[in-house]
C-alpha cells in the first residue's frame, strides 16, 4: 500500500484524516495486508463463492405489500422539512 | 437474604426465590442497580430509570414465575441492541444523543417472557474489538484483576455478569466478540448458528458474520435465554424457520455420552498459553475417563479463517457504516460545508480509530482491482472452510477447542498493533465464517487466578448438542 492510496482510499470512505492517521494507516494496513495475502495465491478457480455461513439460504419472498412507514425513525435526523429530509447544499457556498 | 449475596444468584436460583416470595422482583432489580452504581468497571453505558417502576408491574402478577423461568429476570443489553426509549450509542461518539425508536426483536421476546431490562452495556465501538478498549465511553475493567481486559467487544455484558451487576446479559458475535469475552471474564456465552436469532434492531456490523447471543452464569440459564430469543423473524429475512427446540428440556434429559467428540489438531499449536493447553488436555482426559468417544480431527483449511474473516468484515463494515453521514444518523455539524465536506467532517469526527482503519481496509479490499483478488478470493475460501466442518460434523457431533490463545491480557498491551489485537480472535472466527453455533464456557483458572474458556462448536442449528455436552461438564467437575 502506497502513501497515495491512503489518500484516494480516504475520500472514497468520505474520511477526512490527519497526517499522523494517514502514517499509522499506512503502516499498520499494510502489515495487515501482509497478513492477509496468505489466501491471495491460493489456487480456487473451481470453488465457488458463499456469501454468507447460512447451510442453506432459505428464500422466502413476501408479498409485494405497501405498508405506512414509521415516523419515528427518521425523527432524529439533522434536519426535517415536511417527512423530508434537508441535506446541505452538495456545492460549496463559498 | 443479604443484598450481596441476592446478585450472585443465576436466573434459575432468583426463578426459584421469586416462587418462593423470598424476595420480589422490585428488591432484585433495585439490588444490581446498587451494585451498578457502586461498581468501578465500566461495564453499563446507562441504566434504564424506568427499571423500578416495571419491576412494581411485574411483582403484581408473581404468580407468572412459576411457569415462566425468564419472569421478572433483570437483563443487561449491549448498546448496539435497540430498546425504545433508551440510548443505543454502539459506544460511539457518532451515535452518543441517539435514542432507540423501536425495540429490537430479540429483546422484544424477552420482555414478553417477562424480563426487564436494566442497563445498555459498554462496548467496543459499533462492535468492533476484542478488549473493549474501542469504546467512546472508556475501556471495561476485568473483575479479575482490574489491570486486565475485559476481552470485547461485548465486554460490558460480560462484566456484568461476571461481577454480579446482572444475571443475563445479551452480546453480539461478528468474530468472537461473545465467546472471547465470557472467557476472559469467566462466564458462559453463546454465539447461535447464523439465522438462528432475528437481528432485526441490531445495529450491523458484518452482515453475513453477526448474530445476538446470551451471556449468563450457567449454561441451563443461557438455553432458557436462547429458547424464548430463538426463531423466525419477518422483519429479519435471514433468520431461519427451522423449529425452535426445548433447549432447557434437551440438556436434561438427553445423553451426552452419544455425542462423539472431536478435537481438531489445528487449535493447539505451540502459540497457545500453556496453561490454557493444559486446562483443556485435562478435560478431554476427564470426558475420556468419563466413558465419552475422542477423536482426533483436521480442519486443514482452519489456518486460513482469520485471513477470509479480516477480508469479509472489513468489507462489510465499510458498507454498514457509509450510514453515518450526519444527515439520518450520527453527529450533525454545525458549519456551513458543502455536502462532501460535511461528510467527511462528520465522519472523520465521530469515528474513533478502529472503526476508521477498518473502514479504510475494507474499502480498499472493495475498490477496483482489489475487490477479484481480495473479497472474491475471500468469499472462496468461506466456501472451503464451510466444507472443512462440514466433513467433521459428518464424523463427530461436537468440536472442542480453546476459545482463546491467551488469558485476559493487560490493558494497552495490544492497543498500539492492530493485527496482535486482531489474532485474539484466532480460534473464534472460524464458527462465523462458516455459520456455526459456539459455546464459550469455563473450565479453569491460570496461577494468576484468571478464568480459562473452553470452546465447544456443533453444526448449524445443532445447539442442543453443544449445550448438553456443556451442561454435563459445567455440572461434573
Amino acid at each position: 500500500m502506497q502513501a497515495e492510496e491512503i489518500k484516494k482510499i480516504a475520500n472514497l470512505a468520505k474520511l477526512d484524516l490527519s497526517s499522523a492517521e494517514k502514517d499509522s494507516f499506512l503502516r499498520q494496513l499494510s502489515d495487515i495486508l501482509a497478513y492477509l495475502d496468505q489466501i491471495k495465491d491460493l489456487n480456487l478457480e473451481q470453488v465457488p463463492e458463499s456469501i454468507s455461513g447460512a447451510e442453506e439460504i432459505e428464500h422466502v419472498l413476501r408479498t409485494d405489500q405497501v405498508e405506512d412507514s414509521d415516523p419515528k425513525s427518521i425523527r432524529q435526523a439533522y434536519q426535517l422539512t415536511d417527512d423530508y429530509l434537508v441535506s446541505p447544499g452538495v456545492f460549496n457556498k463559498k | 437474604m443479604l443484598r450481596e449475596e441476592l446478585t450472585k444468584l443465576n436466573i434459575v436460583e432468583i426463578n426459584r426465590a421469586l416462587q418462593n416470595k423470598q424476595f420480589s422482583v422490585k428488591e432484585i432489580t433495585e439490588s444490581y442497580l446498587q451494585a451498578i452504581d457502586h461498581s468501578n468497571l465500566n461495564a453499563f453505558i446507562s441504566v434504564n430509570k424506568q427499571a423500578l417502576k416495571m419491576a412494581e408491574e411485574l411483582d403484581q402478577n408473581i404468580g407468572e414465575a412459576k411457569n415462566n423461568v425468564l419472569y421478572g429476570i433483570p437483563l443487561a443489553v449491549k448498546d448496539i441492541i435497540l430498546v425504545k426509549d433508551l440510548k443505543a450509542t454502539a459506544a460511539s461518539q457518532m451515535l452518543k444523543n441517539y435514542i432507540a425508536p423501536y425495540t429490537a426483536t430479540v429483546v422484544e421476546r424477552l420482555e414478553k417472557e417477562g424480563m426487564l431490562v436494566i442497563g445498555k452495556t459498554n462496548c467496543d465501538e459499533f462492535a468492533m474489538g476484542a478488549s473493549n478498549e474501542h469504546s467512546a465511553f472508556g475501556p471495561v475493567l476485568n473483575p479479575h484483576d482490574q489491570t486486565r481486559v475485559s476481552g470485547g467487544s461485548s465486554g460490558g455484558s460480560a462484566v456484568a455478569v461476571a461481577a454480579s451487576l446482572a444475571p443475563a446479559a445479551l452480546g453480539s458475535d461478528t468474530g468472537g466478540s461473545i465467546r472471547q469475552p465470557a472467557a476472559f471474564c469467566g462466564i458462559v456465552g453463546l454465539k447461535p448458528s447464523y439465522g438462528r436469532i432475528s437481528r432485526f434492531g441490531s445495529i450491523a456490523m458484518a452482515s453475513s458474520l453477526d448474530q445476538i447471543g446470551p451471556m449468563a452464569k450457567s449454561v441451563e440459564d443461557v438455553a432458557y435465554l436462547l429458547k424464548a430469543m430463538a426463531g423466525v423473524d419477518k422483519k429479519d429475512a435471514t433468520s431461519s424457520h427451522k423449529a425452535v427446540p426445548n433447549y432447557p428440556k434437551l440438556i436434561k434429559e438427553s445423553d451426552p455420552r452419544q455425542l462423539v467428540i472431536g478435537v481438531p489438531k489445528e487449535y493447539f499449536s505451540d502459540q497457545i498459553d500453556p496453561e490454557i493447553k493444559k486446562a483443556i488436555e485435562e478435560k478431554i482426559k476427564f470426558l475420556e475417563n468419563n466413558d465419552f468417544q475422542i477423536k482426533e480431527v483436521s480442519l486443514p483449511s482452519a489456518k486460513y479463517a482469520l485471513a477470509v474473516y479480516y477480508l469479509l468484515m472489513p468489507a462489510e463494515v465499510s458498507s454498514n457504516l457509509a450510514r453515518f453521514d450526519g444527515l439520518l444518523y450520527g453527529l450533525a455539524d454545525q458549519e456551513n460545508l458543502a455536502l462532501d465536506d460535511w461528510y467527511k467532517t462528520v465522519r472523520s469526527g465521530g469515528f474513533s480509530a478502529e472503526v476508521k482503519r477498518r473502514i479504510m481496509l475494507g474499502t480498499y479490499i472493495l475498490s477496483a482491482g482489489y475487490y477479484d483478488a481480495y473479497y472474491k478470493q475471500a468469499q472462496k475460501v468461506r466456501t472451503l472452510i464451510k466444507e472443512d466442518f462440514k466433513k467433521v460434523f459428518a464424523d463427530v457431533d461436537v468440536l472442542l477447542t480453546p476459545v482463546t490463545p491467551t488469558p485476559a491480557f493487560k490493558l494497552g498491551e495490544k492497543l498500539d498493533d492492530p493485527l496482535q489485537m486482531y489474532l485474539a480472535d484466532i480460534f473464534t472466527v472460524g464458527a462465523n465464517v462458516a455459520g456455526i453455533c459456539g459455546l464459550s464456557l469455563p473450565i479453569a483458572k491460570t496461577k494468576n487466578n484468571l478464568p480459562i474458556g473452553l470452546q465447544l462448536l456443533a453444526n448449524s442449528f445443532e445447539e442442543e448438542k453443544i449445550l448438553s455436552l456443556g451442561y454435563f461438564l459445567e455440572n461434573n467437575q
